[in-house]
């Protein structure tokens, strides 16, 4: 990388530069920790729904067995 | 046409939407290094403005995505209002705060900027002060969202504030044309070349707009694809307390 002489500026351009990197980075961190949350809390929940499922399931086949041991 | 609207269904949308995404990191990641680099490293300093010049390539690009933003979330919200489609409400809703965030760093950056070029951190020129308006719009906008509980009267009622709000953005995308009493300069960039900046800030100038483009398109698909999941959580839990009641 070439060196670059900002002079008296340099203040004003680092710190312009600085905020608009780390705001960006802010929003990037903030929408990957946001999508992470969503992708998981849903997995959670499809996982609670699929396990009621199966023990609704599990549940009909018990009481399908004992009427046919009737 | 009608296969258009099809990319709006939820289930296409996390389809296209997850196989575009890495495509669309790598372009943003790539052009944005390269206008930025390009821009802060080699390039002159400019005879008016010495190196502040080298501002331009962060706060030009993100004013006209602070604007653009907004006119993006008028057009999916005009569709909401028209078609109802979901998706549509939601990428409004995700836009916002992309959007929020480019306008503090236009806002920012031109503060600073402005500081040595004007000898003031702020002035209630007409672009500077319908940006700040802007600022607010995004700002009530996200509050919208976040204090109306039921989704579908939040999206009704923010769409009816994003076509309030896209007199402001207008205005500040003109604002320079409108009025030319104010401390801000004319438009960097214009069809016209005889008015926007000179060749060698010119071209890293427009990568840089493609990288920020580009960024906004990627995490707008992200934040869009986390409120469909967000919707459908929502949805499968209401199923779950209704088996429970």
């Amino acid at each position: 990388m070439p060196e670059v002489e900002l002079g008296k500026y340099a203040f004003s351009v680092l710190s312009a530069w600085g905020l608009s990197l780390a705001a960006l980075l802010l929003l990037g961190l903030v929408t990957w920790r946001q999508s992470l949350r969503a992708r998981r809390a849903l997995e959670e929940a499809e996982a609670r729904l699929r396990a009621r499922r199966e023990a609704r399931e599990e549940a009909g086949k018990a009481v399908r067995e004992d009427r046919n041991d009737e | 046409m009608n296969r258009f609207w099809e990319f709006a269904n939820p289930v296409r949308f996390m389809s296209w939407s997850g196989r575009l995404l890495p495509l669309l990191m790598a372009l943003a990641a790539f052009t944005l290094t390269v206008g930025l680099v390009w821009g802060f490293f080699f390039t002159p300093e400019a005879e008016n403005f010495g190196s502040t010049v080298k501002i331009i390539y962060v706060h030009v690009p993100a004013a006209a995505m602070a604007i653009n933003i907004w006119i993006m979330m008028l057009v999916t919200s005009l569709i909401w209002l028209v078609r109802r489609h979901h998706v549509s409400a939601l990428a409004a809703r995700s836009a916002a705060l992309i959007g929020l965030t480019m306008t503090v760093i236009a806002l920012g950056t031109g503060m600073v900027w402005g500081e040595p070029m004007w000898g003031t951190w702020w002035a209630w020129d007409p672009r500077l002060t319908s940006f700040l308006v802007l600022f607010l719009f995004y700002l009530g906008y996200m509050a919208l969202w976040a204090a109306i509980e039921d989704p579908d009267t939040a999206a009704d009622l923010t769409s009816v504030l994003a076509i309030v709000g896209s007199v402001f953005a207008v205005l500040s995308r003109y604002a320079v044309n409108f009025w030319n009493q104010g401390l801000h300069q004319g438009a960097s960039l214009s069809l016209d070349k005889e008015e926007h900046v000179a060749d060698v800030y010119w071209v890293p100038l427009v990568i840089a707009l493609v990288g920020f483009g580009l960024l906004f398109v990627a995490l707008l698909l992200v934040r869009t694809r986390s409120e469909v999941r967000r919707r459908r959580t929502h949805a499968l839990e209401m199923r779950e307390r209704m088996a429970d009641a």
